[in-house]
């Protein structure tokens, strides 16, 4: 089966008063029909950049995507639509909700008024059948009185609602990719599984693909099929979840799990990893995470490629398949 | 909130009499009623503020020149938002190129000084007409707006209501209309405002100038301009006509000043 997104070699660039930024670099992925990536890394590792990109959404400039790198969407060359399908593609094709639920509504205008314009966007539908999809949109996230919420304003609703309702805007042409880029991280923590858990099942009843975008480990854990681990603007680490949990291959994920307190096993002390993300303008030479790394070795010096490490995963890392030689 | 509240009284009172000049006016504005007797005659009661040295109802004048002098600022002003805010609107949301070439083409006219050009161009005619006062006020008028507008584009189009917009589909003319326009309405409301008394004044220093509106029809600086020969011995002319323009200009600075605290929340 062919993959519904095929990311190949993205790289983007920001120019900035300290030279050029390579904020995403030859980045690569894959996500099936139905599929769900998790996008993992730090901030400042590139995830949001990539999920911007893949909609053209970024301002170039100040933004430059170099031009060998290739999104394939359901077989379209997303970086040369034209800019109609361009626009058809954004919530038909792929939906998107961001981080910060508040700040991605406008306060002027009335929830009914957000999903109304969203569906007019991909139907020619009449005021009132519009109006009528919305509603069901509110009732699919779980909203209740949707007939009250469609006439209220951003204010009038918590930060779960309005995620719901963002949610709801995101799903009105039922997208067959949705990129979640942080859904969860403004909200506390019970809402976050809420919407979590709804962002799932809506996934499910759709028959969608979606492309998770986190810095938790947990939330990427609970939903994903796959993750993939980014560090320094560059995939580092890819692998079935339960693998990758299992038994992480690059040393950057090991030293993410670490950092993360275990409920499941035996108690043991957390681990942050030392040092901090260097600045995008001026990445290490060799591997990036060198400097950080505990297990780094004179062949560090040399940037290893993404090497096949096991059934359906990689990692850029040169002790895969031979630690041995690291020692 | 007091500047606010004068402003609009001032504005409110001066839109009325202006539109209640036929009923207001004790006498239609180009009667010359007695050329012999009544040349520059002090306030009576006959005619509250006197006459003019054409033997014209002052008051009536001043009524009439009322409606002439908001219209044209008034309509100027609005072509002038039109125009600007297009053209602000193109530059702040397009970027790149599109607004390297407005931007420059802006600059490069707001070097030459707004009143040399409107006097060549006033040329052209030999009877200025309102309509023609109206474009070329409001034509040489929107480069400031059209900048304010670009800079308040810039800065609501990076809002996440309007990146979550862009991410819905929802086609960028709608973007505009729905999601940065209503947000950038009161920087351009409060410019416009202190733009309608500017405009009063820049009509009214070309109709002293002779080249405005031309008489009969009233107009105040072309009642200044009467009056300016007989200013020693009948100043309540050119006093009138001033303390209009004056109470007018004042107005419209009062009620924009006002609008920007109320509608502008970064204003101190």
């Amino acid at each position: 089966m062919t993959a519904l997104l095929d990311v190949r070699g993205l790289t983007v660039t920001f120019a900035t008063r300290d030279g050029t930024a390579r904020a995403v670099d030859d980045v690569s992925f894959t996500i099936a029909a139905g599929e769900t990536l998790a996008l993992v890394g730090e901030s400042g590792c590139g995830k949001t950049v990539t999920a911007l990109s893949l909609l053209r959404l970024l301002p170039e400039p100040p933004a430059t995507v170099d031009p060998a790198s290739r999104i394939l969407f359901a077989g379209d060359d997303v970086r040369a639509l034209p800019a109609e399908r361009l626009r058809a593609l954004r919530g038909g094709g792929i939906g998107m909700v961001f981080q910060e639920p508040a700040a991605n509504l406008n306060p002027v205008l009335s929830i009914g008024a957000h999903l109304t314009e969203t569906v007019q966007a991909h139907a020619a539908a009449s005021r009132a059948a519009a109006r009528a999809r919305a509603r069901d949109l509110l009732v699919m996230v779980g909203l209740p009185d949707p007939d009250r919420l469609l006439r209220q304003y951003p204010h009038e609703l918590s930060g779960g609602m309005q995620q719901r309702a963002l949610l709801a805007m995101a799903l009105a042409a039922e997208p067959r990719l949705l990129i979640a880029d942080e859904p969860t991280t403004a909200l506390d923590v019970t809402t976050q599984a809420e919407i979590l858990e709804l962002l799932d099942t809506l996934r499910r009843q759709l028959g969608m693909a979606m492309l998770l975008i986190t810095h938790n480990l947990g939330i990427a854990a609970a939903v994903a099929d796959r993750v993939a681990v980014m560090y320094g603007g560059r995939i580092v680490e890819t692998a079935p979840c339960d693998a990758l949990f299992a038994a992480p291959a690059h040393p950057y994920t090991e030293g993410l799990l670490r950092a993360a307190p275990r409920l499941d096993g035996p108690p043991r002390p957390t681990a942050a990893i030392p040092g901090s993300v260097p600045p995008a303008t001026a990445w290490p030479a060799g591997c990036r995470f060198r400097p950080r790394c505990a297990r780094a070795f004179e062949r560090c010096g040399d940037e290893p490629p993404l090497l096949p490490a096991g059934a359906d995963r990689a990692s850029r890392c040169w002790l895969v398949g031979g630690p041995a030689e690291a020692s | 909130m007091t500047s606010l509240r004068v402003g609009a009284v001032l504005v409110l009172a001066l839109v009325v009499l202006a539109l209640l000049a036929p009923v207001l006016a004790p006498y239609p504005p180009h009667l010359q009623i007695d050329l012999t007797n009544l040349r520059s005659a002090p306030p009576s009661f006959a005619h509250p503020l006197g006459t003019d040295p054409y033997s014209r109802d002052l008051l009536s004048r001043i009524l009439y020149g009322a409606r002439v002098s908001l219209a044209i600022a008034g309509l100027a002003i609005v072509l002038a938002v039109i125009l600007g805010g297009t053209v602000g609107i193109l530059a702040g949301w397009m970027g790149g190129v599109t607004d390297v070439v407005l931007m420059r083409t802006v600059d490069a006219a707001l070097a030459i000084p707004r009143l040399f050009v409107v006097l060549v161009v006033l040329a052209l005619w030999e009877r200025v007409t309102v309509p023609a006062m109206v474009v070329i006020l409001g034509g040489t008028g929107w480069f400031g707006i059209s900048r304010l507008v670009r800079a308040e584009v810039q800065s609501a189009r990076e809002r996440g209501w309007v990146a979550a917009a862009r991410a819905a589909g929802v086609p960028a003319p709608r973007i505009v209309l729905r999601h940065v326009l209503p947000n950038i309405a009161g920087p351009i409301i409060v410019a416009a405002t202190m733009g309608l008394g500017q405009v009063v004044l820049l009509e009214a220093g070309l109709s002293y100038l002779g080249v405005g509106v031309p008489q009969p029809t009233p107009s105040w600086g072309s009642i200044i301009a009467d009056g300016q020969f007989v200013l020693r011995t009948a100043p309540w002319v050119v006093a009138s006509a001033s303390l209009a323009l004056v109470t007018t200009v004042l107005a419209f600075t009062l009620l924009g000043d006002g609008l920007r605290a109320r509608l502008d929340p970064r204003a101190p």
